[in-house]
Parts: C-alpha cells; structure tokens; sequence
C-alpha cells in the first residue's frame, strides 16, 4: 500500500470511512430528530401527567443536545483527524488540562442536580394523596384483579369518577404484581404481605370520550355483522335437521348443529360478543373514557393477559349512579348462574376451563356431582360445600395431579351471592343439574326479567349477549 | 507485501516470536485442562463463554422471533395452546438473561481478555495466585454444568432476577439449580478479582506506579473490588433463596412471615454493582483502543483513572432505584435517585476525555477502532437515557416498560459487547499470532452497528408509549415497533456469524501478525505475538503505555518496530 510514495495519504480514502460513518451516525441521528417530531409519550389523562411529562422532555432534549455535542464532534475528529499514513505521528501533544476536565466534570453535576430536583418534585406529589380522596381497595392474583368499592362490591375492571382523587389500596394474595396506567402516568407494586398506595385524579376530557366511543360503535359494528352471520348459520343448521330425512343425515346434522359454538346447552341459539368480558364505551349509559391498566411485574404464565380497563366516569354522581346499578346482581342476573359465568370469565378462566381441559386448575366441566380424588387423603363428592371450600380454602383439598399449584384464598373478595352464583354455574357444567334461581340471596328483590337483554348496559358485564 | 520477511523482535521478545509460544509449549489436552498458564486459562475462558453467548442468542432470537407474533396469534397455529407458547417464551427471557449475565457478561471482559492481558501489561510471568485461576475456571464450569442441568430439568421461569415469593413458592422449573449454578459462578468471579487485586499490588514491574498503570489495569481493579465486596452478598440472597424453597424457611415470602422487598434489597446490592462489573472493563478497553488508534497520548489519565474507580464506588449505594414503585419509603427513594445521579459524572468525564484525546491524533480506523467509536456512542445513549431512569417522576412511567429494556440493553449489551468484540479484535494478533481480514472486520462491524441500534433504538419508543416488558402478549398498536426490533435482531447475528468467520478463519488462514501491528507502547505490545509460555524473556520495566513516539512504522511487516535508542531518549521527561 506504500508502492505510490509520491502521494501516500489520497484525500478521496482518507475520507471513504468516514463518509461511511457519517451516513450511518447520520441514518441513527435521523431517527432522534424524527422522534422529536414524533410523539414519545402516550396521551395525557390525569393531574400531575404533565409533571412527568415536562421532565421527561426536560431530559430528553438534555440528551438531544449531548447526543448532538458528542456524536457530532466524534464524527468531525474522525473526518479531520483521519490520518492513513500508518507512519505518521499524531499532531497534538496534549495530555491533560485541568480547567477542562473540571469544566466537564462540574457542569453535569449542576445538570443532574437539577434533574434530581425536578424528579423529586413530581414524585412527592404523586407519593401524597389528597385527604379527600375516593377509596378503592384492589386485590391482585394470579392472573385477575378485583377492585372493592366502598360498598363492597368487586369489580374486574376499575371504575373511577373524573376529577376527584382516587386512592387505591392494594394488596396482593400471592406473587408480586404492578398497577400500570400509562396515560395517567401512574405505577405501583402490589405487593403481598403489605398494603401499598398509589393515588391519580383523571380529568374529563370530551375528545378522548369521542374518540373511544367511535372505537365502540365501530366494534358495535363488527359485532353486528358477526350475529347476524352466525344466526343466519344457526338457522341453516335447523334447517337442514328439519330436512333430514334418514337416521343417517338426521345424526349428521344434529352433530353439525352440536358442533356449533353459538348454542346454549339447551340448543337454543345464544350468542355473546368476541370480548365478552370487556366492556365498551357504548355499554353505558352515561359517557366514559377507556384506558388500559398493565400489570407490569411479572407474575408468571398469563402475566401479559393480566391487563384490565379503566373507566372515567364523567362525573361523580354518574359513577355513583353507575355504582348502585352494578352493585344490584340480583337486579343484573336473575339467573345466579349466569353472574356465575361473568366471574368466570373475569377471574376463573386463566386457570378453570369448562370445556374438560385441564389448565393451571382442574376443569369446570361435569366438576358437580364427580367423585374427586384429593392428594391429601379421602375422596368426596363434589357438592355446594365442597365447591364453596375450594373457593375459601383452596389448598384444604388437592385434586390429584395438581400438586405445586396455589391458588389463593378468594376469602373476603367473593361475597354469599357471587359464591352462590358460582356454585350454579358449575352445576349447570355437569349434566342433570339446574341452577335454581337465586332463592334466599335475592333478599326481596325482584328479579326483572325483562331486564335480562340489557343487563350488560350499564355494568361491567358487558355481553351476557343474545339469548333466544 | 508479498514477501514475508523474519520478524523483527522487540526488546523483549527477542526470540523469533513464531517459534516456542505458549500455545504449542505443551501438547494434549491435560496440558491445557491443568494448565497454570494465565494465558492458556483466558483461553478456556474465551471457548467457554463464548458457547455461553451462543446459547443465550439462540434464546434471544427464539423470543423475538415469538414476539413477531402476538401470542394469540402464535398459540392459534399451534392448535390454541396458549398457556404452552406463554410458557415458553417466559422461559425464553429468563435464560437469556440469566445465561447472558452470569455466563456471558459479567466473564467476558475480565476472564478473557482480562486473564490474558493482565499479567502482560504488568510484565509479569503470571497472575499472583495460578492455581486459583485454574480454580476459578473450574468454578465457571460447575455453574455451566448447573444451568445444562436447568435446562434439561423443566427450565426457569421466574426471569433472571429470581424475584420472590414467585422464585420460591410459584415457579415452575429448577429454581434451586439455576440458583445453585449462579451462587457457583459467583466464586468464580470472586477468585478472578482477588487474584486480579494481589497481582496488580505484588507484580508491577519497575518504574510502574499505579498511575503509571495502562488504564485497562485500572479499570480491572476497580472491577475486581466490586467482584470481591459484592458478590458474597448474591451468594448469601440466594443460599437463603435456597432455603426457603427448599426449606420453607421463611425470609422472603410473606406467607411463611417474610418480606419480598427485602429480597429485592438484597439483590440489587449485588445486581446493580455488577452491571458496573460488566461495564467498568469495557471502558478499561476503550481507552486504550482511543488512545493507540489515534496514535497519541490519552487525555486526562488521572481522571480517566479515578473514574473507574468513583463509578465502582457510587455503585455500591444506587440500588434502591431498581425499587421505586416497589413501596419503598419515600426518603429512600429520594436518597437513591439523588446518589444515581452522582453515577453519569465519571461517566461524562470518560466519553469527553476519549474525545479530547482524539483531538488532534491521527485517527486509524481499524476494526478495533470502530467498535470503541460504537461504544461511545452506545454509551453515550445508554448513560442519557438512564437519566430518566434515576429522575424519580420520569422512572415510575418507564419502570418495568421496553424504555428499561433498550437502556439497560445499551449500556450492558451495546457498550460491553461492542467493547469486548473491540478488545478481542485489538489483542486477537497477540493472542493467536495472525491478523484477522479487515475488511470482512468493517463489514460485521456495519452490521452488528446497525442490528443493534435497529433492535433497541425502537424499543425507547415503544417503552415511552407504555409497552410492558415480559409480555408475550401485546396490544395490536406496539406491533410496528416489536417488527422492526425482530428485523434488527436478526442484522445483528448475521453480523455476529460473521465475525465468528473471521476469527475462525484466521486463525486457519490468517496472515503472520507483527509484534505490534498497532503502535501501542503497552507491555504486552513488547511480548512476541503469541507471547512466549513465560510471557517475557527478560522482565521489562514500566513504560508510558501512552508514548508511542518510540515505535516506527515497518512497511514490510505492516507493523511497528520498537526504537530502543530513540524509547530511552524519551524516557525521563519528567
């Protein structure tokens, strides 16, 4: 490479590498300015968001700077200084300057001081609730979460009304969890053995609401157009059994028909919506804003299925009104099996199937009335007691072949009534059981029947569905 | 060039460097197994932990090839097993960063290159203490052996953290070996850092004060204080880890009257000092890197120095911003985010001083060059995002998010990696004696480059916007930004795969390297190439490993020759 001495050093491949480097700092830097033009964070929904937000761009265009300061200077060394002459000794002779280096040891220390004062400052309004908030205890096991509202009832998802300060206290029953609600900004371990706080005020803001409920209308949509296939299905099925003649195609079709996912057990059509356990926007009657609720530590299998809404309700007298109508179970589900099947599907099904697979629990399947071998000694039946014992005490009785499993105590978080309901619905799992209504649980009230389509309406339990 | 002329020996190499050298000293395979040899022993190291990085690659690849689906989708073409694909991708991440921690990182630098060069930089025959060395080899492999056992035993699902109770009464698979294999290779890292500390007291030559030291010297000292005062508090947390599993001793799980947080005190006394273990050597690297590609003296030695060891200090008392939204009280919390931000100050001075010394140099871009040039700007955007991070407001939005995972990424993956793929390139001709190929060296440099900024850079994006880490489910929005970091990280093994080529091959066909093809002045640059078994045949005396003046360039050994007149000259500036 030193065969052309007249010019060793050639000014086109001094600078190939570099200009190499340069478009490739150039492509990485690129993607720094466009996220500037971009939005980093999610939207903003309660009190003190912008608090964290103003600091996050506080730091971020900090680091934009030095980026730029350190990048670009590297990057201008290595054009100018690029030297291919491998003979060639360095130009500068400079070991060390004190002023300079204590330039740059002092003046990041002014920087991060004021990063801390500026964290410091949000975090301590987040830390301290205010003394009129609206309680709400929470409850976290693997993998569901219960928020208990003053009047004892425990919903999956958490309702809160919008401007007022909500406190929630939480504890969990087995394993670590984390609370996460991005756009408030808002995070907190739960952690067992120990009550931890955390407190958020929401603001209304019409936009989001509109936003969320065009979502809803669209999945409404959808929804639709969904029911109205599979019901036409369900007909063309009837029909054909109807149709068939020999014993032959009649069996055929009856299994064609029993196949079909969209009946009852008593063959009847009934549908329930893809999400069923997940209510809309449009499943209120008043407005609400929807916002997803993480947990973000990591809790085991269906850690990343542990994810719950969160309602703003408008304003504290909707949400109190919300409140008294979903607190109402006997109201909402005069069949107790079918409040059975809504804590199911919010709080069992991780672990319970009700179609005979065994999951991380037994499965719900023909549960009633069996003969169950517990690892710990005599067999029984299953009956009320049993079921009600599992539910309380669950580790007093193991089903054979899932030792190691623990599920925790729903012990102070399952009311008589949801217990009851319970107990119905897995008897109505197992063949030649009915749920018989709600008898002494439903304290007076009377069960509304004609209530039963619109149940979900203005509840959490969003998509009892069609029932033909 | 094409005629390959007799080596021309340094001062004290003297010897035709390509005839005895410590690799072919001794032959069979128990000459290396009982070998006290420290360069033989880094050796081991280098074939062992880079098997280690292998397999946690695979599993990286395997969870974000997982995350190109949403689980549901996954568990779909699977026939609905949704609860096997979750499980498995859990397994995934706790390998990867269990087997990338304690197998991969936390060695690399110290054990490989630190084992090799060490004793060559201070011109000494060996480490203090050989046997424990060899020792400390075995002790690495005894926690392999734990982790193959894992492995084949059910696997570990509690992510390499072990948070309890969910490590000690909820995990599935083999807690108690992945956590025996981790308390095991903790002895190793001790043995490697008492003896790193007794040979840099005992074993400088003459003429070498400690600030006459190369800056890798010191950055391994502080390392080794980190290895030796916090290691035996992770064995202790996991012994009792142990405990209760096995026991049912009750420390950590509330239910047996323990307290969890107390674990995660526990812990990150250890964790967090050891994400210092596996940067503070990669700093070491760079400096030297900077300062022989730029063929001039490093800028602001003593506060390059004592950087080193001000970061292995601060490391000792910022734990507790691990624990911000752990429930923790709020002084604690405001006392760990106020120390965290003592930690970017040596931090700084580093990345400005590797510019200063740039300034003015004459700058060679060689493979090893690049990759100290990526590792400053890796460093560079690993430290400013941990900003965030320390700030308390900011870190309780990103704590647990993907923003964690690209920031620590950086810092412990980016920075370290690129800094160990930089010092195995810089000390590659010394230890085998042949030059890689160069140009396939730029090529994977681009590659690993680019992967690695295209896998990470999105996830701050992605993080920022909410995206929970440890999710093998995510909402449909974060699917743009989990597609493009699969894309990446798929550029970043190719480009791995590649320098793995090119340091097989030259070794194969790798042309002859100089003595010293970089111009260096530290000691082992006075070492033949490979060195001889008893490293040098005359014991050198200290010299400025930063006064390259006295080492001329020799066209026709495309390296540099050692000018002893000219050296003594020099010598006594000062």
């Amino acid at each position: 490479m030193n065969d052309a001495p007249s010019n060793p050093n050639p000014p086109v491949k001094k600078l190939a590498l570099p200009m190499i480097l340069l478009i490739v700092f150039a492509m990485v830097l690129s993607l720094l300015i466009i996220s500037a033009v971009i939005r980093w964070m999610p939207s903003q929904s309660s009190t003190y968001a912008w608090f964290t937000d103003a600091l996050y761009y506080y730091i971020y265009w900090i680091s934009v700077f030095f980026t730029l300061l350190i990048a670009g200077t590297l990057v201008f060394f290595l054009m100018y200084y690029r030297q291919t002459d491998k003979a060639a000794a360095a130009p500068g002779k400079v070991t060390h300057s004190t002023a300079l280096e204590l330039t740059w040891t002092i003046i990041p220390v002014f920087i991060v001081l004021s990063i801390f004062a500026f964290g410091f400052k949000g975090y301590m309004n987040m830390a301290v609730a205010p003394s009129n908030s609206y309680e709400i205890v929470v409850f976290a096991s693997q993998w569901s979460w219960q928020f208990q509202y003053p009047n004892g009832y425990t919903d999956s998802h958490l309702h809160i009304p919008a401007d007022q300060p909500v406190k929630l206290i939480m504890q969990s029953n087995d394993v670590i969890h984390s609370v996460f609600i991005r756009q408030f900004r808002a995070k907190k371990d739960v952690v067992p053995g120990r009550y931890n706080t955390m407190w958020f005020e929401s603001s209304w803001d019409d936009a989001i609401y509109d936003k969320d409920l065009a979502v809803a209308k669209k999945l409404d949509e959808s929804d639709a157009k969904l029911l109205e296939r599979d019901r036409a299905t369900y007909e063309q099925l009837r029909a054909n059994l109807a149709a068939a003649g020999t014993e032959d195609t009649r069996a055929k079709a009856q299994a064609a028909l029993d196949a079909f996912p969209h009946i009852n057990k008593e063959g009847a059509f009934a549908w329930s919506r893809p999400d069923p356990t997940t209510p809309r926007t449009t499943d209120f009657k008043t407005p609400v804003m929807t916002f997803d609720l993480y947990c973000t530590e990591y809790c085991g299998t269906s850690h990343s299925q542990m994810n719950r809404k969160v309602f703003v309700h408008r304003t504290r007298a909707e949400f109190d009104a919300w409140l008294a109508d979903a607190s109402d179970v006997v109201k909402r589900f005069p069949n107790p099996a079918d409040l059975g099947r809504q804590i199911w599907q919010n709080q069992c099904a991780t672990c319970h199937s009700i179609d005979g697979k065994a999951g991380t629990g037994p499965s719900w399947l023909n549960l009633f009335g069996s003969e169950r071998e517990f690892v710990q000694g005599p067999s029984v039946i299953a009956d009320e007691n049993y079921i009600r014992e599992s539910i309380l005490n669950p580790q007093a009785k193991i089903v054979q072949g899932y030792q190691g499993q623990n599920m925790a105590s729903f012990q102070g978080q399952l009311d008589d009534k949801k217990i009851h309901g319970l107990v119905q619905f897995i008897k109505q799992l197992s063949d030649g059981y009915n749920p018989e209504g709600w008898g002494e649980y439903a304290e007076g009230a009377e069960a509304d029947q004609n209530n039963a389509g619109d149940a979900s309406g203005a509840t959490s339990g969003g998509g009892v569905g069609v029932v033909e | 060039m094409s005629v390959i002329s007799q080596p021309v020996p340094g001062v004290y190499g003297e010897k035709p460097p390509h005839g005895d050298n410590y690799i072919n000293h001794s032959k069979g395979i128990f000459s290396w197994l009982f070998t006290l040899d420290h360069k033989r022993i880094g050796l081991m190291y280098m074939v062992t932990v880079l098997a280690a990085f292998f397999l946690g690659g695979i599993f990286a690849i395997a969870l974000r090839t997982m995350l190109l689906f949403n689980s549901g989708g996954l568990a779909a073409n699977l026939g609905g097993k949704s609860e096997f694909v979750a499980n498995t991708y859990n397994q995934m991440f706790t390998l990867h960063g269990a087997v990338m921690v304690f197998l991969f990182i936390i060695p690399a630098i110290p054990a490989i290159l630190g084992n090799f060069v060490l004793p060559l930089m201070l011109g000494a025959k060996d480490v203090a203490f050989p046997r424990l060395n060899l020792g400390s080899w075995y002790c690495y492999m005894g926690g392999a052996v734990f982790f193959v056992v894992v492995l084949g035993t059910g696997g570990l699902d509690t992510g390499w953290t072990f948070y309890t109770p969910f490590s000690t009464s909820y995990a599935h698979g083999a807690v108690t070996a992945a956590t025996a294999g981790a308390f095991i290779l903790g002895f190793s890292s001790i043995l490697t850092g008492v003896n790193f500390i007794a040979t840099i007291h005992m074993l400088r030559p003459k003429n070498m004060g400690f600030f006459k030291m190369p800056l890798f010297l010191w950055a391994l000292y502080a390392t080794s204080i980190i290895q030796i005062l916090a290691t035996p508090v992770l064995a202790i947390t996991l012994l009792l880890l142990i405990a209760e599993r096995t026991l049912g001793v009750g420390i950590f799980d509330p239910a047996l009257g323990g307290d969890p947080v107390l674990y995660q005190h526990f812990f990150w006394f250890y964790s967090h000092p050891a994400v210092y273990i596996m940067i503070l050597p990669g700093l070491g690297v760079v400096s030297e890197i900077i300062a022989s590609f730029s063929r001039k003296h490093i800028f602001g030695y003593k506060f390059i120095a004592l950087s080193s060891v001000a970061i292995a200090i601060f490391g000792f008392v910022v734990w507790g911003h691990h624990m911000f939204t752990s429930g923790q009280s709020d002084l604690l919390n405001a006392m760990f985010s106020l120390l965290t931000m003592s930690v970017a100050i040596p931090s700084a001075i580093k990345v400005f001083n590797w510019l200063a010394t740039m300034y003015r140099g004459s700058i060679r871009l060689d493979t090893p060059m690049l990759y100290a040039i990526g590792f400053i700007w890796l460093f560079t955007i690993g430290g400013l995002t941990g900003l965030f991070l320390g700030a308390l407001a900011t870190d309780i939005h990103f704590h647990d998010t993907y923003f964690i995972v690209a920031h620590f990424h950086y810092v412990m993956v980016g920075s370290t990696l690129f800094a160990f793929l930089g010092g195995m390139y810089y000390w590659w001709p010394k230890m085998f004696g042949k030059m890689y190929d160069e140009k396939l060296g730029k090529i994977a440099w681009l590659l690993t480059f680019v992967g690695f900024n295209l896998t990470f850079f999105i996830q701050f994006v992605a993080g920022s916007q909410g995206m929970p880490r440890r999710y093998v489910d995510y909402p449909p929005e974060f699917a743009p930004y989990h597609h493009i970091s699969t894309l990446g990280s798929y550029v970043l093994t190719i480009g791995l795969f590649l320098i793995l080529f090119n340091w097989v091959q030259s070794l194969v066909k790798g042309r002859r390297a100089p003595q010293n093809p970089w111009g260096s002045n530290s000691l082992e640059w006075h070492a033949a190439s490979p060195p001889i078994h008893e490293n040098f045949k005359v014991t050198p005396e200290g010299v400025d490993p930063y006064d390259y003046r006295a080492w001329k360039y020799n066209p026709e050994t495309d390296g540099y020759d050692y000018d002893e007149k000219l050296a003594k000259e020099l010598a006594p500036a000062h």
